[in-house]
């Protein structure tokens, strides 16, 4: 039962409805936010007022303030009296004014609230409006606190704003208290949230498709690399139940297609094994014919079986060696290899060059890939014209011929096995189809590419490219 | 033809589990002046060895029961009797297991009856001591300057672990020297040295090989500290040579 949640399916949901709640709730704080920051907020005329307040309570309510104190405390009118200045009326502000002093909440306070449009700023300064509770001499306005049922702003930035506020104190006398005229500031953290908010839904939404199609891109790339050495890594098999299924089939499949590609290449490396012995038995056999002539027929006919038995025999083998990597000087490989196809009569040139790349890699391998290549040169195009030289994070070794080169569309294929192009089909040139095969499979077993390109002056260029030892650790 | 230098028909076993490659063998070395006696297994080549004593033993590698490494091992041990394995494996590890356990020579199928014939005549030649000079070191590893070279595997292995490729010619040429550290050596006898020891690729100058080969080992090639060019013509290999 359990597994019904542990699916790609309830995953996505569970991830949208959590992305979605948690939204809501952050829109919701932020909402709340934005509400309490217009009541006490720092800079408001009401806040001032508390300070104020707060102020005075701890000097026990002194009978008068001093001009320094009162410019301090942002206030321009206080007194104490018998009675209140400001009605006394209980309201969500006076309450809050009341927790923040440390009072009971059933202390009467009396709290008024004016305040002027940008426009009428002037008017605050002149003679006292028909709203305001204040008279000149102190007295109270009879009547119901209008200003406290209807204020003249919510506190909205950029206005001004006052505050009265009348406290009874501790003996039954009131404290009396105006605050100058406050411009009321925008709440700084306004920006805050709403950054949270959308890095945070960023935040989800990458991790949650990361989570959803990480599973599927490592299987992608699996298949990729499948696909290329038939050699099979299995995965890990993790994720939601539905995506373990499809790993775990995944992982069987390429566990059958690397057991046929593995039966298929050890059947080859048998019977070119097994070749072997035969072959040596014709060729002595061979040696001791009396006709010279079908001799020597003879002995090319078996020089040929010979190489499409190694050359099939290498094919079954290559990139499958165990051997350990060792670093390679990479100018002596080829140098050495030039001088040795030279001395058995191939026309190979080496260019020299003081470029002295070191490469990881098994040099019997690397030797048998550029010997193919060569090989080839010189059987299609004459001659073989070897360089070598150092580019960046790769070795690079070009072979370039004088023959006619490949058609364009033929670049690619030519590396497939036994693919051989109609103009070289005739045995003369003897080729049998696997050399770029095996070169290709070598050179990539070690981390490398190899191209063919037809050059513009003529003749085809084989490229070999190497990651150097350093871009290898 | 029977080597000049033989005096008598010399003897040679065949051990091999195949038998066209018995009876093939039997009458190439046969008709080349040898006698040939074949035995197809383990039990009966010791039996051959006993009763018949040859003079060198062609022996191959894979047979059903005791193989051809075991054998050797211990013909080794209680003779002196050359023995060249024959092999349908090229694998590097196997040659360095052949030579390891005391064979004079590896030859892998399908070798050129040519060859096996010169190679046999090679070892028959060491063995009875006629080519005191061309004794081959039974050393696998020497060492020299910051180099080490392992005779087995035919490579150069510099002190960082970086392996250097050698060519045939440059190998041949480094097997010369090494044999002779500290010697002056002639061009000539350079040449003479390389077609004792079956080197027909040896045509090229003697110089161009050793100014290639300075170029593989030398700090600066430019001024060699191994290889150092005697005045009056010839070469001395000055590294100091260390057998392991």
């Amino acid at each position: 039962m359990l597994h019904r949640f542990d699916t790609l399916l309830a995953r996505i949901v569970i991830l949208v409805t959590a992305a979605l709640l948690s939204t809501f709730l952050l829109v919701y704080w932020i909402v709340q936010f934005e509400m309490s920051s217009q009541r006490l907020q720092p800079r408001t005329a009401l806040h001032v007022a508390s300070l104020a307040l707060e102020d005075l309570q701890a000097r026990g309510w002194p009978e008068d303030l001093s001009e320094s104190d009162m410019k301090r405390l942002q206030v321009a009118d206080y007194s104490l009296s018998d009675y209140p200045y400001v009605e006394p009326f209980s309201w969500a502000l006076s309450d809050r004014l009341l927790e923040r002093l440390g009072l009971a909440v059933d202390t009467p306070v009396g709290i008024s609230l004016d305040g002027l449009r940008k426009d009428d700023r002037d008017e605050l300064d002149g003679p006292p409006g028909p709203r305001d509770l204040f008279m000149e001499d102190g007295a109270a306005r009879p009547g119901p606190p209008d200003a406290v049922r209807r204020p003249a702003n919510r506190g909205r930035p950029g206005t001004q704003q006052r505050a009265r506020v009348s406290l009874m104190i501790a003996d039954g006398r009131w404290a009396n208290l105006r605050t100058e005229s406050i411009t009321v500031k925008a709440p700084a953290p306004g920006l805050l949230p709403v950054i949270v908010l959308i890095v945070l839904m960023v935040g989800i939404g990458i991790w949650a498709a990361l989570n959803a199609i990480n599973p599927l891109r490592q299987m992608a790339r699996a298949a990729d690399t499948l696909a290329a050495d038939y050699k099979h890594e299995p995965l890990v098999e993790e994720g939601p139940h539905d995506v373990r299924e499809s790993l775990r089939a995944f992982n069987r499949m390429g566990r059958r297609l690397e057991a046929t590609v593995s039966g298929q290449r050890q059947l080859l490396a048998a019977i070119g094994h097994d070749l072997r012995t035969p072959i040596t038995s014709l060729k002595l056999k061979v040696e001791m014919l009396a006709d010279a002539d079908e001799r020597a027929r003879m002995q090319r006919a078996l020089v040929e079986l010979e190489r499409i038995t190694e050359a099939a025999l290498a094919a079954a083998t290559a990139g499958q060696s165990d051997k350990p990597f060792q670093p390679l000087d990479i100018y002596s490989l080829v140098d050495s290899l030039a001088e040795d196809l030279g001395d058995l009569g191939l026309k190979v040139s080496f260019q020299d060059t003081d470029a002295r790349p070191i490469v990881m890699g098994r040099s019997d391998e690397l030797t048998r890939a550029l010997r193919n290549l060569i090989e080839n040169a010189v059987r299609y195009g004459e001659t073989a014209e070897v360089s070598l030289q150092q580019s960046g994070e790769d070795a690079i070794i070009t072979i370039r011929d004088a023959g006619p080169g490949i058609p364009e569309d033929a670049l690619d294929r030519v590396f497939e096995p036994l693919v051989r192009l109609e103009q070289s089909r005739n045995r003369e040139t003897g080729g049998h189809g696997l050399g770029l095969h095996i070169a290709k499979t070598l050179v990539e077993a070690h981390g490398g590419r190899i191209t063919l390109e037809n050059l513009p002056e003529g003749g085809l260029q084989a490229t070999i490219v190497l990651p150097l030892k350093t871009a290898c650790n | 033809m029977p080597d000049p230098a033989t005096t008598k028909t010399e003897h040679i076993l065949v051990i091999d589990d195949d038998r066209d490659i018995r009876e093939d063998l039997k009458s190439y070395l046969s008709e080349n002046g040898f006698r040939v006696s074949t035995a197809e297994n383990a039990p009966a080549a010791r039996r051959a060895i006993h009763s018949e004593e040859p003079d060198l033993i062609l022996l191959d590698v894979m047979m059903p029961g005791e193989d051809g490494i075991s054998l050797c091992r211990s013909i080794v041990r209680l003779t002196a009797i050359p023995i060249v394995f024959i092999s349908a494996r090229t694998d590097e590890i196997d040659r360095i297991v052949g030579l390891e356990v005391g064979a004079d020579d590896y030859v892998c199928k399908p070798f050129n009856p040519r060859e096996l014939l010169a190679r046999v005549r090679s070892v028959l030649r060491r063995a009875n001591g006629r080519d005191r000079e061309m004794t081959p070191e039974k050393t696998r590893y020497f060492e020299f300057d910051r180099w080490t070279l392992d005779t087995a595997k035919r490579t150069v292995t510099r002190d960082d672990g970086v392996v250097v490729s050698l060519s045939t010619g440059e190998y041949q040429l480094l097997m010369i020297f090494i044999a002779r550290p500290q010697i002056v050596l002639s061009r000539e006898r350079i040449v003479e040295l390389s077609h004792a020891e079956g080197a027909d690729v040896f045509d090229r100058s003697v110089d161009s090989q050793v100014s290639r080969f300075r170029k593989k080992i030398e700090r600066d090639p430019r001024n060699p500290e191994i290889i150092q060019t005697v005045w009056g013509g010839g070469y001395v290999f000055a590294a100091d040579v260390k057998k392991l």
